[in-house]
């Protein structure tokens, strides 16, 4: 059809107009980062198979005991306390990142001193201290940094959640409903939000409002995401128990550590405190 | 085996092949330091999987398929929001003012498109690839070409302000569809 035709035609000027000038910057093969990658090898090497896990925990283990001997060797271990014991080394033998410091409000069980490497850190949770008053608006995925932060905003200060906790899990997972269900990823984390009176809601803003892995809306390092018990509704508030708690499972592409960080402005209450929760991950 | 002689000299590949995969990775990304990133991925990519490809599709087309995958994994994975048009200093020549101008109003219009919408329209219009192998590039079938082409084309002609058009229009690309063109 003709008409089509002048739209189609149109369309294709204004590409060429569009795309013709644009050069790209590495027009030599020998000269581009392309060829310095395989002549030197990708720049991360992912292990994240799990038939790969157990070649990762005994690297781990390895890099644990080069770490601690290395501290020993220089002394820090004794300009400070003996570090609490850890509840679960699966993912926590890992060499340290530099990360940013979390909200001072917020516990890190394996916080380290500045002056030598920090721990990576595996385990967060958050205790609220005023009555809770639940309500979580939103978990979604990214938005800020563009590198699969998790990004949890709440409707009041996170202060009035009862508990929010992200630690280190396994398979298999179970929902409410007592049934086995699948996460993709090859290393997993467990939310718990707890003191909820109405089951979070997705905000993803990209335009799919979906409930379930969030197979959509997830970015790496996340693999999916997936609800395994949300609260009950009818639930008051008062209840300590699973009426008001909300888990997830948060599948990742490979093992990461935590980088959490809490923030305000983002709740509609008007109230005065962090009303949100970032997550994002560092590699080992 | 011509492909096979075409990968053996991959130098030579990436210097004919990569103004264009370039360009394609730009009007997916809309973005010129991310598709600077994303095509160099794409071809240390294809440069580790020459060995096991087989000549199904043209080496080209091949390369498209994995830029294209890259682009769409690094929007994913960035979430690279395309609403800033590009500087327009960059496309500003002489004698082509409407040009730039027609290039600045197809950026927006094509940022509202899905991803792979956009990827579609830059096979289709700019490289003027056929149906048939911009399905192969894209993991879908000729058909599905055609109705990502037709929606984009109907959204295309309402940003750019193209007036309506007659009954039947927009019907060419589901035919080629048809066709498998």
């Amino acid at each position: 059809m003709a008409v089509d035709d002048r739209l189609e035609a149109r369309v294709a000027g204004a590409l060429h107009a569009y795309l013709d000038p644009a050069v790209g910057p590495h027009p030599r093969w020998n000269d581009s980062p392309a060829a310095e990658i395989v002549r030197t090898g990708p720049p991360v090497v992912r292990v994240a198979r799990r038939s790969d896990r157990t070649m990762l925990l005994v690297a781990a283990v390895l890099g644990t005991l080069l770490i601690v001997g290395g501290l020993v060797a220089g002394g820090a271990l004794l300009r400070r306390p003996t570090p609490t014991p850890s509840p679960s080394p699966s993912l926590r033998a890992v060499v340290p990142p530099p990360t940013t410091t979390p909200s001072p409000n917020a516990s890190e069980p394996t916080a380290a001193p500045s002056s030598s490497p920090k721990a990576c850190v595996t385990h967060w949770s958050y205790e609220g201290t005023a009555s809770p008053k639940g309500l979580a608006d939103g978990v979604r995925i990214d938005e800020f940094s563009g590198q699969g932060t998790l990004f949890m905003a709440f409707g009041h200060p996170i202060d009035t959640v009862r508990r929010i906790e992200l630690a280190p899990t396994e398979p298999p997972f179970v929902n409410s409903a007592g049934k086995t269900v699948t996460v993709r990823g090859n290393a997993f984390y467990k939310l718990t939000i707890q003191g909820l009176h109405r089951a979070t809601q997705v905000n993803d803003n990209i335009g799919r409002h979906t409930v379930g892995p969030y197979r959509d809306t997830v970015a790496s390092p996340i693999a999916a995401m997936r609800r395994v018990r949300a609260p009950r509704l009818s639930s008051p508030l008062d209840d300590p128990g699973p009426g008001s708690t909300e888990i997830w499972i948060i599948g990742l592409e490979r093992p990461e550590c935590l980088n959490v960080t809490t923030r305000g402005g983002f709740g509609y209450s008007g109230e005065p405190g962090d009303d949100a929760v970032l997550v994002s991950w560092d590699l080992p | 085996m011509a492909f096979r002689s075409q990968l053996d000299d991959f130098a030579a590949l990436y210097e004919r092949t990569y103004p264009g995969l370039f360009r394609t990775v730009l009007g997916i990304c809309g973005d010129a330091a991310m598709a600077a990133d994303v095509t160099q991925d794409a071809y240390a990519q294809a440069y580790r999987q020459r060995s096991s490809f087989r000549g199904d599709v043209p080496v080209d087309a091949w390369l498209h398929r994995i830029a294209v995958n890259a682009a769409l994994t690094g929007l994913r994975r960035r979430k690279v929001r395309w609403t800033e048009p590009l500087d327009p200093v960059r496309h500003e020549q002489p004698g082509r003012a409407s040009d730039a101008s027609a290039a600045i109003d197809l950026e927006s219009a094509l940022a509202r498109l899905e991803p792979r919408q956009r990827a579609a329209v830059v096979l289709r219009y700019y490289h003027d690839i056929d149906y048939a192998t911009i399905a192969s590039i894209l993991g879908t079938s000729t058909g599905n070409v055609g109705s990502m082409l037709t929606r984009s084309l109907e959204r295309l002609r309402r940003d750019l302000g193209e007036a309506p058009t007659a009954v039947g229009s927009l019907t060419t690309t589901a035919k080629e569809a048809t066709r498998g063109r």
